[in-house]
């Protein structure tokens, strides 16, 4: 289990701990468990830079997300995952309606790493928060405990989220 | 008479101003690409907003009547988050849409050259997808089938395990270009794969006099392991002692022959090698 908090100090977790909305200020908190992920074993310099680069993946959608700026997946999400999410800022845009995602915490699982090394399968185990607004009104709020199968694949400097897609939490 | 009749206004009046409050019914599970009917119960106008993983719908909605949504408001795999609002206030349901059936496959093989004979030299994983692009996570059977011309055929049966199934096969002895395909639920994808030549097995040469002082140095076809000829490229290590001391050639192999001309003066000792292949030495005088 590798837990990870981007950016955090002692002190910046004790700050975050004291102010409202500490996970705006420091990100959710990620642990991510290499057992039982094969046919290949996860190098240790992958067990750090995946938990770094899902949780900017996050942090991306939701400015995404607030922005209604669709180009700013492109950092972070290929493939099925940007096209969907795509469509679902354009369908904000259309109808009006936002949709705001506060991540809290993710317990990452791996669960398939290929003997070529070209991708990742983990589950993701996550609180989040949802708000629905409508001409920023809030009609809707929620806290969800959700499971999500995720695809990472590797590009250039980073690891890029290939496929985020929720499935039953049993 | 006169407070029946009292009674039987209230009533009256009771219903006329009273409304049914605003509700509905979510099914409890759907699949991607169904339509759905949502009975509604209330009176008065509302809106609908469907809120699924990655994306909305809205739509104006009478109370009392059916809601409908078409295939492709089901698109996404994963937990929806239906509201109604409308002016009882808002109520919110959830309900869950698992994937279709199999509707494409994300088939990945490594390498797309592989050498021969290799034990789990070529491997492959196939990700199984519904026509909605939704990852099918449960266990599904998987057919891997490897077969070319002279490699025969393999074939392997594996469950997919997290929407994703993974198989390692042994390559086949004979070089040449090996089809590589995955089935499940009616749908098939195929990867060619070509399997070459593995390093040279065993070095032969021979040589003759040339005229002026020279040699030529030239190997037997030069094979595998399993007989296969190594592609052209191989390089071989052509290396000669004479009077005048040692020297060195790298050629490559073309159509599975390499050839060199080496200079030479009287006794000379010459061998090859390439990779783990080292030729036996052989001797010759050369013409003066």
């Amino acid at each position: 289990m590798i837990p990870f908090r981007p950016a955090c100090t002692k002190f910046a977790m004790l700050l975050c701990m004291i102010l409202a909305g500490a996970s705006a200020v420091c990100g959710p908190s990620v642990e991510l468990s290499a057992k039982g992920a094969g046919p290949r074993e996860m190098e240790p310099t992958l067990q750090q830079s995946i938990p770094r680069d899902y949780v900017k993946a996050w942090q991306l959608l939701s400015t995404a997300l607030d922005a209604g700026n669709p180009e700013l997946l492109d950092q972070y999400w290929v493939g099925i995952a940007r096209d969907k999410f795509q469509r679902l800022i354009r369908d904000e845009a259309r109808t009006g309606i936002e949709v705001h995602y506060q991540n809290i915490s993710h317990k990452l699982q791996a669960v398939f790493y290929p003997t070529d090394g070209a991708a990742l399968l983990l589950y993701d185990d996550v609180q989040l928060e949802m708000q629905v607004k409508q001409s920023t009104r809030v009609i809707h709020t929620e806290k969800t405990t959700a499971r999500y199968l995720v695809l990472m694949t590797p590009a250039q400097d980073r690891w890029v989220v290939r496929l985020l897609q929720e499935v039953p939490l049993s | 008479m006169r407070g029946i009749r009292i009674l039987l206004l209230c009533s009256i009046a009771a219903a006329a101003t009273y409304s049914l409050a605003a509700d509905m019914t979510v099914p409890q599970r759907a699949v991607a690409g169904d339509k759905i009917s949502i009975e509604t119960s209330g009176n008065g106008e509302a809106t609908a907003v469907l809120i699924a993983p990655s994306h909305i719908v809205s739509k104006p909605v009478v109370l009392g009547k059916a809601l409908e949504f078409a295939g492709d408001d089901l698109a996404d795999a994963g937990q929806y988050t239906l509201l109604l609002t409308s002016n009882d206030g808002e109520i919110a349901k959830n309900f869950v849409v698992s994937p279709g059936s199999p509707a494409h496959l994300s088939f990945v093989t490594h390498p797309s050259r592989a050498p021969v004979a290799q034990k789990a030299g070529i491997t492959g994983a196939v990700y199984v997808f519904d026509a909605y692009n939704n990852l099918i996570s449960k266990s599904l059977i998987v057919n891997f089938k490897l077969s070319g011309a002279q490699a025969g055929t393999v074939e392997r049966q594996v469950s997919s395990r997290n929407g994703v199934a993974s198989v390692s096969l042994d390559s086949p002895a004979r070089e040449g270009p090996v089809k590589f395909e995955a089935t499940t639920g009616g749908v098939q994808t195929t990867r060619m794969v070509r399997v070459v030549a593995d390093e040279p097995c065993t070095l032969e040469i021979r040589a003759e006099p040339l005229n002026k002082g020279r040699i030529r140095v030239q190997t037997a076809p030069v094979k595998d392991c399993s007989g296969n000829l190594v592609p052209d490229g191989t390089v071989v290590t052509f290396t000669g002692w004479d009077e005048q001391g040692r020297s060195t050639v790298d050629v490559s192999v073309k159509k599975g022959i390499a050839q060199v001309d080496l200079p030479a003066r009287g006794e000379m000792r010459i061998s090859a090698a390439s990779g783990v292949a080292l030729g036996k030495q052989i001797r010759l005088r050369a013409t003066p």
